[in-house]
């Protein structure tokens, strides 16, 4: 049977999915009523078609009979001549030609009128014994009438029933069917139906969920409605209404409902017909309101899809009529929607977060976004998987998850900065809703600076960075903060040995204002307190970061989005030296929808970072030193998509930088420190960008990107011109040209292509290519391995050249088990040119001629990236193995040293070996366990290979740069969450996770060291966690 | 004093992870036993005082070996005018010029040629003229802080290096009058006492620091050394010859290079380590690696006292713990005493001989001399 059906699917219907077997699950009907005369049909005793929306599905075009006598509905093939029963209880309506039937109470009525009321008639038909036994039987046929007003069905059975039943309003009522001469015995369908209308016209609604709550037939509500005032903005597919209609305990009839639902977009009828037609509108969260990012939305006729923006906001050009579209989401149950499109509309779309079943899992054939995606060396985490992953302290750690993925290496586990594919850490665009964060860490990188409860999920781009980034060279961190819940108020908060974190969002405004804040702190004071040396009980350390996001949709078109962002880290060292750093950004964002086809969104915003350190422990020397960055910004970004197969992202974005690269100032009136204060520098650097993501078939796409990128170095600025052809030192500034506010120093300006393609090789492969150039002006002073508080940044100027960079991949993706497990293979090849080194002993802080101490650099690095992903199942989780070089050689003939005689040394964060295992396990829905695995070659260093005595000490000469290196890591780490029951109704939702951060308690080697004590050299190797470490978390939500 | 920024961030860095389970353990570097012998040049061209250079060769990390000293080179200055002043050997790898008169208006070079025939040459440097020290203070935490005061009221110093000499007595924990010579327990003369000690230690740290940041050529309270509550050092009278040094900036710059090398190092939040860039030369092979730098100028001293009884809660040496007297007939002497391994400490009266382990008498094993420096 079960066979048989299956064929019948493919044959009846090819829009219908596999998985909607259940129509022809019904008992096998056999017999008619052959010695009868006449039929039992509704209508006529052959076959029709018709709809029928049977277990929250709809089934289209299916060949049907509605057997009155027994009220069943039979479906039949012709073909094989099967005929099967349909379930009543599973039926919730079905339509025979152009009539509609309903069920309400368990019998099934054809709808005369709907609106706020519904007339209904049902259809009788009995068999009747003739008047003499011998003669066959015959079928009667007669009909009933009823009304559904206020939630009640009352049956008509004559003219007076309708002022009865209608009493509010039975006096216009009788005068209506006066005036009109209606005769109800006559025509009663039309009586029935004209009275409807004019009850329905004669007095007010409050609203469509004023009658849905009051009907209490939700079958009816669903049923298919033709209306003849359609809108030309068709009705939208939000949950208004429904939910209030449809029992809460039962979510899934409205997620049903929603998918089965045809939605009219126009009406055939409707002016010439197009065959084409565009759809947009918002992906959002069912349940919260929140937008959703990178949802595919795809159509049944063509395969290619599109996918929401950062507002959740998507155009789709489907062909005119009847198609399914399928949307799918990483973390959302897949869902789909049936339209009817006749001219271009506006649909918002509703998803489920997917909950993990412990049944067995539905593996469906979407999922395959890495195979399908047109972006290459492109990774999305949503926070889902991120909170997933143990972390030290208990508290997830965004840029510790990002670390783990394929091409991304950190230089220890203390630290933040991270490089990508043989990029500094400076070479990355971090951002948060479009604000540049410069300093994502606190505490010297212990934990990100990114609070996860307001973070949604983060995107890097390794390689192929969209058009409309730019600025830095080897990659892009997008992280999307979280848009508050729009239709109630929620919040989490959490409870860690040294951090607390409270997060509360909830709508403004109904439907239309939502916010989300959030912030954390620390507590961490009491364990410097507790430390035996006395040298630390005296320290203190403290951060925290606070974070806002408001969106407020003023009307369908225009939506203005305000981010906030404040982080702060101090720390104060035995009463002496103070260090304090932060970010402090802001942004709106205004998002305006020209048409379905044209969208837009401007962005002004501000972005600083700063840093201070001060000291008064010796009076005399008392200073404090201080280093901000202020950067405005404005974006105007144009999307315009003509056809599915081009979408254009055309856009200017502009930033103006000022930068106080530094001041010393004294802190004490005894301080003999002589005030300085490095002149300020200011830059504008300006983009314009148009890209086009042209799906030349539907195996073929391409990304086409330009960025032209202009960079002014502006006045005011005493600019030192330097002897030419001699190393640049204090000694051969030969002058000092000074410039006014504004005038422009030097320009550098290029273009900057992105390039990639993908190549669809079989139903679950595909194959990517892509190049791309990359310029960026500002760049880090740092010659430490890590990002340090006293990092400054330097603008590109006459002396320094901006960083510049080319980079070739190529890569090979593959589904396996239509596409529960992804695997992926990435090759690079990069080069970069004026990268800074640094000279031997270079002074980078207060210094006024920064350009003598840094060297140009040339860098290569290349590597292969593996990557095996299980997304669904009871076990989720990847693995990823990288090889990767990057070698960097000194390119700068003036600058009177040759590192390493001017061959390639290794970076100091090349790491050949990059293999992390991140596997997580649900047992049931409440206790998962999750573990992570990291091993990775040591970072090179640069050691002692010599002894010598000067000055009466003994001392060591070291090894060419970085020509050595630390022992291999390995850490492997295990948690367990346990959460608190799920019943609804609670206040709080707990969840507890304890763990074990590396759990062979092998000691890694964080730094290697060598100190010279009383004549004597020893090498160190710290390690930081070099233990078992166990951990407890608690959290909750309200 | 912006360096100091850095390095504080190490200590920071090292303190924060500390304070979670940081854990430090001893690491071997890779074996990397080639023997390079690269010549290391020590010293400075001094207007004021002799001139000394101290030629060797880099060693391999597991040398235990004080020095490998380059004896047979040919050492000279050179003025720029041509005139050349050539350095005497002493056989152990120092060079020292004896009587030349250098004079401050002139540059001068150092030509080297080694044993093997190998010639080195230095840049032309500029003396540069040093200040008087101001003072030489010192403060007490538990430990001894020593700190030196200086000041160039023209302005022109301002970068600095210092040297010192420590010089101080040590007690051995018996005053002995006795010594065992030939079999037989003898009376010294009060001249062989073997009680007292002088001590003198030359610095083993590299000390710089500039005022540049500064508006007046100030140095202030700046450390040289620190002396345990519970060194030996300060166990009766300490003593401080302090060399100041002023350097120009490049030398500065190789001075505090090597100071970060040896010092402070790879830390992750330190600087890479930096290659040493001299300003010698071999004239074979201009990439063979010199480690030095010349430097040309006067020296200016300063010496300070230190008295045990001017220190508060004073700790003694643990080491007086292990002197422990033993009592013996004096008959049994020679059985006692002839390995070596004890010597007499002092007789009970009309009774029998105290003896003692050898560095609780004698002094002079453990490093010092008896003979009283001139400047006591």
């Amino acid at each position: 049977m079960f066979r048989l059906a299956y064929i019948l699917i493919l044959l009846v219907s090819g829009e219908l999915f596999a998985q909607e077997l259940p129509l022809f699950n019904g008992p096998e009907y056999t017999a008619f009523y052959r010695d009868a005369k006449g039929f039992p049909f509704y209508a006529s005793d052959s076959i029709t078609h018709g709809q029928v929306f049977y277990e929250d599905i709809l089934y289209d075009n299916v060949p049907l009979a509605f057997n009155i006598m027994d009220e069943k509905v039979y479906i039949k093939h012709p073909s094989l001549g099967y005929n099967i029963r349909l379930l009543n209880e599973k039926l919730d309506w079905f339509t025979i030609g152009n009539h509609r039937f309903a069920k309400v109470d368990g019998h099934f009525y054809e709808i005369l009128y709907n609106g706020h009321v519904y007339a209904l008639a049902q259809r009788i038909k009995k068999l009747r014994q003739q008047f003499r036994p011998e003669d066959p039987l015959v079928f009667v046929e007669y009909d009933k009438y009823f009304v559904v007003s206020n939630g009640q069905l009352s049956e008509v059975s004559g003219p007076r029933s309708l002022p009865r039943i209608f009493s509010d309003k039975a006096a216009d009522i009788k005068k209506f069917i006066r005036s009109r001469n209606l005769n109800f015995r006559k025509d009663p369908e039309q009586v029935l139906a004209l009275v409807s209308e004019y009850y329905e016209h004669s007095r007010s609604w409050v609203s469509a969920a004023d009658t849905l709550a009051s009907t209490a037939l939700p079958s009816l509500v669903y049923a298919p409605v033709r209306k003849k005032d359609t809108a030309i903005m068709a009705r939208t597919d939000t949950a208004k209404g429904m939910q209030e209609a449809v029992p809460e305990e039962n979510p899934n009839l409205i997620s049903a409902l929603q998918e089965n639902r045809l939605i009219e977009i126009g009406h055939k009828e409707d002016g010439p017909a197009k065959s084409k037609v565009n759809l947009a509108g918002y992906v959002r969260d069912a349940n919260t309101g929140e937008p959703i990012i990178g949802a595919t939305i795809s159509s049944s006729q063509d395969k290619s899809g599109v996918t929401s923006d950062q507002f959740g906001y998507y155009t789709l050009h489907v062909p005119a009529g009847r198609t399914t579209l399928k949307i799918t989401a990483s973390g959302m149950k897949d869902t789909k929607r049936q339209v009817a499109a006749y001219i271009d509309g506006k649909l918002d779309i509703n998803m489920d977060e997917r909950i993990a079943s412990l049944k067995a899992v539905l593996v469906v054939a979407e999922k395959n976004s890495n195979v399908r995606s047109t972006q290459m060396s492109v990774d999305k985490l949503s926070i889902k998987t991120i909170k997933q992953v143990p972390v030290i302290l208990g508290e997830a750690d965004i840029l510790r998850v990002v670390t783990s993925l394929p091409g991304v290496t950190s230089a220890g586990e203390a630290s933040t900065g991270f490089n990508v594919r043989g990029g500094s850490t400076d070479q990355n665009l971090i951002l948060y809703n479009e604000a540049t964060i410069y300093n994502p860490s606190h505490v010297f990188g212990f934990f990100s600076a990114f609070n996860p409860d307001m973070v949604k999920g983060v995107e890097l781009y390794k390689s192929a960075i969209p058009e409309k980034f730019g600025g830095r060279l080897s990659s892009v961190l997008d992280v999307t903060g979280r848009e508050g819940n729009n239709k109630k108020f929620a919040g989490t908060g959490g409870i860690g040995p040294l951090t607390s974190k409270l997060m509360i969002e909830g709508p403004l405004i109904k439907e239309k204002t939502t916010f989300v804040l959030g912030g954390r702190t620390t507590y961490s004071d009491w364990l410097l307190r507790s430390l035996p040396n006395k040298d630390y009980r005296n320290s203190r350390a403290s951060f925290y970061d606070v974070s806002l996001n408001v969106t407020h949709t003023i009307n369908n078109r225009n939506s203005l989005y305000l981010t906030g962002y404040i982080s702060k880290d101090k720390f104060r060292l035995n009463n002496d030296t103070t260090y304090s750093y932060g970010n402090i950004n802001g942004n709106l964002k205004w998002k305006h929808i020209f048409n379905n086809k044209l969208s837009s969104v401007f962005t002004v915003g501000r972005d600083h970072y700063d840093y201070a350190v001060s000291s008064q422990a010796n009076p005399v020397q008392a200073f404090n030193l201080k280093f901000d960055i202020n950067q405005t910004h404005f974006r105007a970004a144009f999307s315009y998509s003509p056809s599915n197969a081009h979408s254009l992202d055309i856009g200017v974005n502009s930033i103006l930088y000022k930068l106080h690269p530094g001041s010393y100032l004294p802190d004490d009136p005894k301080s003999l420190v002589e005030p300085r204060t490095l002149q300020s520098e200011q830059a504008l650097e300006s983009a314009f960008y148009i890209g086009d993501k042209y799906t030349v078939s539907p195996k073929l796409s391409l990304n086409i990107g330009l960025r032209y990128s202009v960079f002014n170095y502006l006045g005011p600025q005493s600019v030192n011109i330097y002897a030419p052809g001699v190393p640049k030192d204090s000694s051969t500034i030969q002058r000092t040209v000074t410039y006014e506010k504004g005038k422009v120093i030097k320009t550098y300006q290029a273009p900057e292509i992105r390039l990639s393609g993908r190549y669809t090789t079989g139903e679950n492969s595909s194959v990517k290519l892509s190049f791309n150039t990359t310029r960026q002006y500002i760049q880090m002073l740092s010659n430490t391995t890590v990002i340090s508080p006293t990092d400054t940044w330097k603008l590109s100027d006459q002396d320094i050249l901006p960083q510049q960079a080319m980079q070739f991949s190529a890569g090979y993706y593959r589904d396996f088990h239509t596409g529960a497990i992804e695997s992926s293979v990435e090759v690079y090849y990069k080069r970069m040119k004026h990268v800074l080194d640094y000279k031997s002993g270079a002074q980078l802080i207060m210094n006024p001629h920064i350009a003598t101490d840094v060297i140009n650099a040339k860098g290569k690095s290349y590597g292969a990236e593996f990557m095996i992903k299980k997304t669904t199942g009871k076990l989720n989780g990847w693995v990823s193995y990288t090889y990767s070089r990057t070698m960097l050689r000194q390119d700068d003939a003036l600058a009177g040293e040759n590192i390493n005689d001017g061959a390639y040394y290794p970076a100091s964060f090349d790491k050949p070996h990059n293999l992390n295992v991140i596997a997580n396990f649900r047992f049931t829905h409440r206790i998962s366990v999750s573990s992570n695995i990291v091993y990775t070659t040591g970072r090179p260093i640069t050691i002692p290979i010599a002894l010598f005595d000067l000055g009466g000490a003994q001392q060591v000469y070291y090894s060419q740069r970085n020509q050595y290196r630390v022992p291999d890591y390995f850490r492997a780490d295990i948690s367990m969450t346990i959460e608190g029951n799920h019943r609804l109704k609670q206040k709080t939702h707990n969840s507890w996770s304890f763990g074990f951060y590396n759990l062979t308690a092998r000691k890694n080697p964080y730094s290697i060291y060598f100190i010279q004590q009383q004549g004597i050299v020893k090498g160190y190797q710290l390690s930081i966690f070099g233990t078992l470490i166990p951990f407890v978390t608690y959290n909750f939500r309200f | 004093m912006q360096r100091n920024i850095l390095s504080i961030t190490v200590m920071l860095g090292l303190l924060l992870m500390l304070a979670i389970t940081g854990c430090v353990k001893p690491f071997d570097p890779p074996a990397t036993r080639v023997n390079y012998g690269y010549l290391v040049v020590d010293g400075t061209i001094t207007l004021n005082a002799p001139t000394h250079f101290r030629l060797s060769h880099t060693r391999t990390l597991y040398d235990t070996s004080s020095a490998s000293p380059e004896n047979g080179a040919v050492v000279s200055l050179e003025n720029e005018s041509g005139m050349v002043y050539p350095l005497v050997a002493d056989g152990q790898g120092q060079y020292t010029d004896m009587n030349a008169s250098l004079s401050g208006g002139q540059k001068y070079r150092l030509n080297i040629q080694t044993e093997n025939g190998r010639q080195y040459r230095s840049d032309f440097v500029e003396p540069k003229p040093a200040p008087e020290i101001d003072s030489l203070e010192w403060d007490q935490d538990d430990d001894i802080f020593i700190y030196v005061n200086t000041h160039d009221p023209q302005n022109q110093s301002r970068y600095y290096r210092w040297e010192f000499t420590e010089t101080f007595a040590v007690h051995s924990a018996f005053e002995s009058h006795l010594d065992f010579v030939n079999g037989e327990v003898v009376f010294l003369e009060p001249e062989q006492y073997k009680s007292v000690c002088y001590h003198t230690e030359n610095s083993t740290s590299t000390i710089v620091a500039n005022s540049i940041a500064l508006k007046d050529d100030v140095i202030k309270h700046k450390l040289l050394t620190t002396v345990p509550n519970d060194n030996s050092k300060i166990s009766d009278r300490y003593s401080i010859l302090v060399r100041q040094f002023v350097l120009n900036q490049a030398a500065y710059q190789y001075w505090e290079t090597v100071r970060q090398n040896s010092q402070q190092a790879g830390g992750i939040f330190d600087p890479q380590p930096s290659q040493l860039k001299g300003n010698i030369r071999c004239l074979e092979d201009t990439l063979e690696p010199v480690i030095g730098f010349v430097t040309a100028g006067t020296v200016t001293e300063k010496r300070m006292f230190i008295k045990n009884n001017e220190l508060k809660d004073r700790r003694e040496p643990t080491s007086s713990a292990f002197c422990k007297e033993t009592l013996i007939a004096r008959s049994d002497a020679a059985e006692y005493l002839s390995d070596g391994q004890y010597l007499p400490a002092y007789y009970v009266t009309n009774g029998p001989l105290a003896i003692a382990p050898k560095l609780c008498v004698d002094c002079t094993l453990s490093g010092g001399v008896t003979q009283v420096p001139s400047f006591w």
